[in-house]
């Protein structure tokens, strides 16, 4: 029942979202000027600055996914659809599973673009160890928009919701950020470390646990008027 | 039920802090042992650690006068703290100000109706 | 309001008065010298504020599990006060460290974990100041992820060496400080237990005047 529902709210989610795909363009397009940005800011006469890919692929990836999840509620709150979903006779942290489910799978997709882009740009070797690499964007992607969705979910209904997502989301995802960007560093190296980068793939994974985890747990008292 | 929730969730945060303090002492024996430690991690660790030069060591001169950072610090504390305390003086009686007019209207309008 | 106010606070401005004379009279440290007086201060400090947080976190939880206003006061008091005591935490430290490590910030751990730890609860006000209505939930949830975070924050700031002096230099500590640092520790905790207090009541009158104002359109 509880993965039927989360799987509904999902595939709810997709639909929309296959049928119109403006949270998917709009999210690749910023997520690609924001490389560009980034490229100009800091190549400098044809030479990357070392080091920098991981941290650039990451920021990227927390800007778009911070306005993927601004665009998600509010497509919500327009139709006042959220409050539906609420009243709905289900458990409301399957709701909350397949929201962060429609995300994850969102970002997926643009991370899909947004890697090669910047291992072009910026030289980074992306095919070091493809799976090790996979594996960090994934959990790393999973803990952002664990803690993302709860808050965005919440901020449905407040005032001045665009600033008040990445006020509160960026604070509380500052380990997703340091262990993605240390962990897919290590990676980048001519000899890539994999010892570390597990290491800090573990962290990630320990942390989605514990904020899905959280998240699931406070969802029904902060959903609640 | 909901005692329970409460009890549950205290224990949650207990054991959070507890694995935390445990993955730091895990993560710094994996350091201590692992022959490759972080290529980029020391980096940012090894450069400080060049420039730090105990203070005894350093010639006379070169010296900062410790004087001038103690009173800044402590100076600090004290303007940091009036400052908040007159803030909170200031908006309570704000409220009470307020409290006041409204009462006062309340009882009148009552009085009347 | 209560009888008791009036006494603890004259206390605690007469121990936090007396505080930097007896700082001043205690010995000087023997390779930093004078600056190391800074750390009578800083610390007491950081341990208020992170029993303050502790406090935050712990109402927060309490009043989205059981919804007491209550909790939600002391909550939203203790989040100020973290802010308050993290700031002089924030302060004091680089120009400690300005003398006795040569620069005034270093990226370890226990360093930027406080700073982001600080970070938390300035979002934490800027959430309950401008979120609108439903921003006590939306603090709440901030104030417990918040107090999640921290561990994970300080595991991953770790990889970077660590070059704070540890806790274990408080029970180190030569005689002759130990009683002057104790003596900073009751006065800065007395100080904020009236804080706390004080800046809850601010809360429970603007709970009331709310209260009031309700009455006053209902008629």
């Amino acid at each position: 029942m509880f993965l039927r529902v989360a799987w509904l709210v999902m595939r709810k989610d997709l639909t929309i979202e296959v049928r119109s795909r403006e949270i998917l363009y709009t999210t690749v397009f910023f997520a690609v000027s924001c490389v560009l940005v980034f490229a100009f800011a800091l190549v400098k006469e044809g030479r990357p600055l070392e080091d920098a890919a991981a941290g650039i692929m990451w920021i990227s990836v927390a800007f778009a996914g911070t306005l993927a999840l601004g665009r998600t509620f509010e497509r919500e709150r327009h139709s006042e659809t959220l409050r539906a979903l609420m009243l709905a006779p289900t458990s409301r942290p399957a709701i909350y599973v397949g929201k962060l489910l429609g995300i994850v799978l969102l970002l997926l997709i643009v991370e899909a673009v947004l890697v090669p882009l910047v291992g072009l740009l910026f030289h980074a070797p992306i095919g070091n160890r493809p799976l090790l690499l996979v594996a960090l964007l994934l959990f790393g992607t999973i803990g952002f928009s664990a803690v993302g969705t709860l808050f965005a979910a919440m901020l449905v209904r407040a005032r001045s919701r665009d600033v008040m997502l990445p006020i509160l989301l960026y604070p509380i995802t500052i380990p997703v950020i340091i262990a993605g960007v240390r962990g897919t560093a290590a990676l980048f190296e001519p000899v890539p470390a994999t010892d570390l980068a597990q290491m800090w793939m573990a962290l990630l994974a320990f942390f989605d646990i514990v904020f899905v985890t959280l998240s699931l747990w406070t969802f029904e008292p902060l959903m609640t008027e | 039920m909901q005692g329970t929730m409460t009890k549950k969730l205290m224990a949650l945060i207990v054991a959070f802090w507890l694995v935390g303090a445990s993955g730091v002492r895990l993560v710094a024996s994996t350091q201590g042992q692992s022959p490759q430690t972080p290529p980029t991690g020391q980096a940012a660790g090894a450069e400080p650690q060049d420039q730090f030069v105990p203070v005894k060591s350093l010639p006379q001169q070169e010296q900062l006068p410790a004087a001038p950072l103690l009173l800044t610090a402590y100076g600090f504390v004290w303007v940091v703290l009036l400052v908040y305390v007159w803030t909170i003086w200031r908006r309570l009686m704000k409220v009470e100000r307020e409290m006041q007019v409204l009462s006062a209207r309340v009882a009148e309008k009552s009085g009347r109706g | 309001m209560n009888k008791g106010y009036p006494v603890l606070a004259l206390l605690a401005i007469a121990l936090f008065s007396a505080a930097p004379v007896i700082v001043a009279q205690a010995p000087y440290e023997a390779t930093m010298g004078l600056v190391q007086k800074i750390f009578y201060y800083h610390v007491p400090s950081a341990m208020v504020m992170f029993l303050s947080a502790l406090i935050c976190g712990v109402a927060s939880s309490v009043y989205l599990f059981r919804a007491r206003p209550g909790a939600d006061r002391i909550a939203a008091a203790a989040a100020e006060l973290t802010v308050v005591f993290g700031l002089i935490v924030l302060v004091t430290g680089p120009l400690w460290a300005r003398k006795a490590w040569g620069v005034w910030w270093q990226w370890d751990a226990r360093l930027t974990s406080t700073l982001l730890m600080w970070m938390i609860f300035v979002a934490y006000l800027l959430v309950r100041r401008f979120g609108g209505p439903g921003a006590e939930k939306l603090s709440a949830a901030m104030a417990v992820f918040g107090m999640a975070n921290v561990p994970f924050v300080y595991v991953s700031v770790n990889i970077w060496r660590t070059i704070h002096p540890t806790t274990r230099v408080v029970p180190s500590l030569a005689p002759g400080m130990r009683g002057p640092f104790w003596f900073c520790v009751l006065s800065f905790m007395l100080l904020f237990g009236l804080l706390l207090a004080v800046r809850a009541r601010l809360e429970q009158r603007r709970a009331d005047l709310e209260h009031l104002y309700l009455l006053a359109d209902e008629e």
